[in-house]
């Protein structure tokens, strides 16, 4: 037996061996290299694990390190595990240098005051190249914590092959909109069941339930916080909150395939793209999925603003990508930071990395938008794309929680459960609209006691 | 003569039938179990135009590797997989041999505390993981160890190092001791018989604990997601967990390499479960 | 070891024997407080106050949170899916265990080969089998849930992970398939460890098949069974990271467990007080159980 336990344990060990030492990277000690190489070394976060982004991310900070001589280590943190991430590095101040995210981080690291003030990048960028809208959602008290990248904005994707084979108009308002959806449930071979779907409700609680419900709030002009006063104002409003449920609700039982309930974004986005619903809701990435999984779909793909109750909508819904820097590694190491930062906003720059994800990111650089807009990946959409840069230059779109400028509530609602957990419920008949909604309201208030207490 | 006959041909009859009925519970469990495996398989190996079509191809009318190109062309798999492995080892070594110390402390020496260990190891077992998560990790930020596997390691040695005390808890109680009384009188010392009657006569036990251990370690995902933040220092679990995240399921690139990682780990248990079956079976676990 | 001759001289035998006893358990004892007592008194003073992620500071609110919890509705929700989840969890996997034992215990050709073929979905990475649970249950484009849908027993368009009770069948049969090996092996080995002469002294008496396995080879059993059933509680009720990557503890928290409520309060909401708080009463649930074992068990007998 002994001879049995020993020949495994040799077994292993070679085997242990030849994989430490294949790879070679894998037990780099890396905490001392920069003593070593006397080279300082940033450590940079992003959410962003598309295999696009990233390469292209990857290749900039590359480019960028060499030329400023520094080292970059480049960690992808899953927007799903982010926060337990945020949380736990900043309990024991182990944050990155730079990192590069939705609001909802920005928002959670300048309530932790472990973000470095971004003003002077901003003015030495030039403030008038960025879109405002965009430096709002990254200011409080009139400072600005993160550099906005780039911006997304929520639409109605949708096939314009099919409203035109069934003679179909861009819907105006609730009730054109819902017609639509019905319309477009398509049985194709005919054997009484539907094989495209005329629009999908995604609520998966995780994420994607919160952007199905704003869209529509937005779209009748109604808030969480006051756009102005930053007013919790979510509960003073529950009548037509239901009512906008109960809207999303029917849609849900006429024209959304019942599996919905725990889609999330790619499902739908595969849904469109490989032709099991009609139109959907979604920033912009059906297009490049489209692109890479099913080409001939591109030419097919248009979008439209969601319409409001009775009428255009008040406002959209929308989200930011931004490079935020952390003060937690010294003066010298964030003068470094911040340098690093401001080299990546050269236009060409900032058009590609957008560029990386066509039509759902846009360059809040309007000097990148003008090369943006030339590339050919998204040259077919020259109509949408004006559409959804003029709403976005507009200032009437929101993120969730962040109506009135950067907020720690986007950061709950953007972590949470809760919309979803609601929004399944009513759509199970295990909750009433008035039910999901006062329970959406009393958590809210949870996190607004939580924020200030 | 002719009833002792239609008995002789019920019994075959009966026989038959119940080979048949085996035969069909061996098929069905078989299928259950190859099922799910070919299905990542052969969906890892369609072109998307297959992947996507709907009714799904049982049998691929065309296979392709495309998706293992771009699952590899840019992804950490080997690395992912080189940290599992020395993640799981270290533990795995680490963990059998204080757990095999202990347990035998515990089962053969008189001390005090020593029930209080003993039942605090099984009471450390249904401890919720996700309890040890955050207070570990400011242990191991503590420790300085956030950027390197240690913290990973320190994170399955809380883990699974109260299973392991147990399952040699039970293995030691069934050596009958006598052989390492008589030893006793006849002058060893305790470490000898430690060493060379205890061990040996356990050692298809302690392999199988180191067995177990290593799995465990192997397939843990949460502890492994918190530990570390770098790229270049996760599981495989995480790492391939990562491609989930809801962002951007691509199914083909995600069912590569749920093949290409689940592969490797089917493989070198096939190897050694031998000794895994003979040790677990060799008299342990009899409550 | 108790004797009474010559008591100075085993005195240093003791003495000697409890320090290489201490010794060789001190490496333990070192672990388990650092890496599992330390956390779980930072728990139960986290339980105390009101901490919470996004502002730093707390202070100690003597029971409230655990008045939180008896008030909170999701809480006896989600308590009572922990139990379905552990309970069929476990009895399926005994059961399902057990019966292949008995399988695997013929003699029969390829007997050996059956054997380590079972024993696979041991080593599948529970990663692995998430993605390939909701692969197969794609509402458009998954093997199984098009079956299902075939038989009639989900809708057009739906995936039994959208349907509540549908997610948890799913993820309780995916939790049996990967856990059943364990029980299997272990209950092989207990049949194989039965005394051959108590089957004899059946036959002799003419007991029929039915009879020697209802009041032999079960009976037997038993301590196997309690000990099994006592690790495979401990470990379901506890167990985050499979429903976590399938469902997630969708839809409408219809397999959301402890732990997952646990992660949700404390990375969700961020209310890691309360959290802590769930995860103190979730773990002295399961300490009574444990203590409930110790007090029958030979293993902590002398």
């Amino acid at each position: 037996m002994l001879k049995k336990v020993a020949a495994i344990v040799i077994v292993l060990a070679v085997m242990l061996t030849i994989l430490v030492g294949c790879p070679g990277k894998t037990e780099e000690p890396d905490t001392d290299k920069s003593n070593q190489t006397g080279k300082e070394k940033l450590v940079i976060w992003t959410n962003l694990t598309a295999e696009a982004q990233i390469t292209v991310l990857t290749k900039q900070f590359n480019e960028l390190s060499s030329e400023m001589g520094v080292e970059v280590e480049i960690n992808p943190v899953p927007l799903t595990d982010l926060y337990s991430k945020m949380a736990t590095a900043k309990e024991s101040g182990t944050l990155p240098d730079i990192m590069h995210t939705a609001e909802a981080s920005v928002a959670y690291l300048e309530g932790q005051g472990v973000l470095e003030c971004m003003d002077d990048i901003i003015n030495e960028l030039g403030r008038d190249d960025f879109m405002e809208s965009a430096l709002n959602m990254n200011t409080v008290d009139g400072k600005v914590w993160g550099v906005p990248d780039w911006v997304m904005h929520t639409s109605v994707w949708y096939r314009k092959d099919l409203f035109a084979k069934y003679g179909l108009n861009v819907p105006q308002n609730w009730e054109e909109f819902a017609a639509v959806a019905s319309a477009l449930n398509i049985d194709t071979n005919e054997d009484g069941e539907i094989d495209i779907y005329g629009f999908p409700v995604p609520m998966d609680a995780v994420l994607v339930a919160t952007q199905t419900y704003y869209p529509f709030l937005y779209a009748n002009g109604l808030t969480t916080l006051d756009p102005s006063t930053g007013e919790y104002v979510f509960g003073d409003n529950i009548e037509e909150e239901v009512e906008i449920m109960e809207y999303i609700m029917d849609l849900f039982k006429a024209s959304s395939p019942p599996a919905s309930i725990s889609w999330t974004w790619s499902d739908y986005r595969n849904a469109l793209v490989e032709g099991n619903v009609a139109m959907t809701l979604d920033m912009g990435a059906v297009v490049g999925l489209a692109q890479t999984n099913n080409p001939d779909m591109v030419v097919n793909l248009g979008c439209f603003d969601l319409p409001g109750k009775d009428g255009p909508a008040k406002a959209t819904f929308g989200g930011t990508y931004n490079f935020v820097v952390i003060n937690q590694g010294g003066d010298a190491k964030v003068a470094l930071a911040k340098e690093f930062v401001k080299k990546l906003y050269v236009p060409e720059r900032t058009a590609e990395r957008a560029l990386s994800r066509p039509m759902f990111a846009f360059p809040s650089q309007n000097s990148a938008f003008a090369i943006y807009k030339d590339d050919v990946s998204v040259q077919p959409f020259q109509t949408e794309m004006t559409t959804i840069y003029n709403s976005l230059r507009d200032l009437t779109w929101y993120a969730y929680g962040m109506e009135s400028g950067l907020n720690q509530l986007n950061t709950s609602m953007q972590a949470t459960t809760f919309f979803g957990e609601a929004m399944q419920s009513v759509a199970l008949n295990q909750m009433t609209s008035q039910e999901a909604v006062e329970y959406i309201d009393q958590k809210l208030q949870e996190q607004i006691q939580l924020i200030n207490p | 003569m002719i009833i002792m006959l239609e008995n002789k041909v019920k019994k075959r009859e009966k026989h038959l039938f119940r080979k048949c009925l085996i035969g069909a519970i061996v098929a069905l469990s078989i299928g259950m179990i190859a099922f799910p495996l070919y299905w990542m398989l052969i969906s890892s190996l369609k072109p998307s135009t297959e992947l996507f079509a709907s009714p799904p191809t049982i049998f691929p009318k065309s296979i392709s590797l495309e998706w293992y190109k771009k699952a590899f062309q840019n992804s950490m798999v080997l690395t992912y997989f080189g940290n599992s492995f020395i993640v799981s080892s270290i533990t795995t070594v680490v963990v059998t041999i204080v757990a095999t110390f202990g347990a035998y402390g515990l089962t053969r020496f008189r001390f005090v505390g020593r029930k209080i260990i003993t039942v605090s190891s099984l009471a450390a077992y249904c401890i919720p993981p996700i309890m040890l998560m955050v207070p570990l990790y400011r242990v191991v930020s503590k420790l300085r160890l956030i950027s390197s596997l240690l913290g990973v390691i320190i994170g399955h040695l809380a883990l699974t190092l109260p299973f392991a005390i147990w399952l040699l808890i039970s293995f030691f109680k069934s050596i009958p001791r006598e052989i390492e009384e008589s030893a006793l009188v006849n002058g060893a010392s305790e470490f000898t018989v430690f060493r060379k009657i205890a061990i040996p006569l356990c050692a298809p036990g302690i392999l199988s604990t180191a067995i177990l251990v290593f799995i465990l370690s192997w397939n843990e995902y949460l502890l492994a997601s918190v530990m570390v933040s770098q790229d270049s220092m996760k599981t495989l679990t995480v790492g391939l967990a990562n491609y989930i995240s809801n962002v951007q399921i691509d199914w083909g690139i995600v069912m590569a390499l749920g093949t290409a990682t689940t592969i490797p780990i089917v493989l070198m248990f096939s190897l050694i479960q031998k000794y895994f079956v003979e040790g677990l079976t060799a008299g342990a676990i009899k409550g | 070891m108790k004797n009474n001759r010559g008591i100075c001289f085993l005195d240093n035998i003791h003495t000697r024997r409890k320090l290489l006893g201490m010794t060789m358990v001190l490496p333990t004892v070192i672990i388990l407080v650092a890496l599992i007592l330390y956390p779980v008194i930072t728990n139960l003073y986290l339980s105390f106050t009101n901490s919470n992620l996004l502002k730093s500071g707390s202070s100690f609110i003597g029971f409230q949170n655990y008045a939180k919890i008896f008030s909170d509705k999701m809480f006896s929700k989600y308590a009572w899916n922990t139990l379905i989840w552990t309970v069929f969890s476990v009895v399926g996997q005994l059961v399902v265990g057990f019966a292949l034992a008995l399988l695997i215990s013929r003699q029969m050709r390829g007997g050996t080969f059956l054997r380590s073929f079972l024993l696979i979905p041991y080593v599948v990475p529970a990663v692995s089998i998430a993605l390939i649970a909701r692969w197969i249950l794609n509402s458009n484009y998954g093997i199984v849930n098009h079956w299902l849908q075939n038989m009639g027993l989900v809708a057009s368009g739906q995936s039994a992970l959208s349907l509540p009770v549908g997610a948890m069948i799913v993820v309780i049969i995916f939790n049996i398939w990967r856990s059943y090996p364990f029980p299997m092996l272990i209950y092989w080995a207990a049949l194989k460890g039965i005394d051959k002469e108590l089957y004899e002294a059946a036959n002799v008496d003419g007991a029929n098949k039915l009879q020697v396995f209802l009041y032999i080879t079960l009976p037997q059993l038993r301590n196997t069974t309690l000990t099994l059933l006592i690790l495979r509680i401990a470990w379901t009720a506890t167990y985050f990271d499979l429903i976590w990557m399938v469902t997630g503890g969708g839809p409408a928290g219809s397999t959301t467990q402890l732990p997952i409520m646990i992660y949700q309060n404390s990375f969700g909401t961020f209310q890691i007080g309360y959290a802590a708080a769930i995860s103190v009463i979730l773990g002295l649930i399961l300490m009574v159980f444990v203590i409930a074992y110790i007090r029958r068990s030979k293993n902590f007998a002398d």
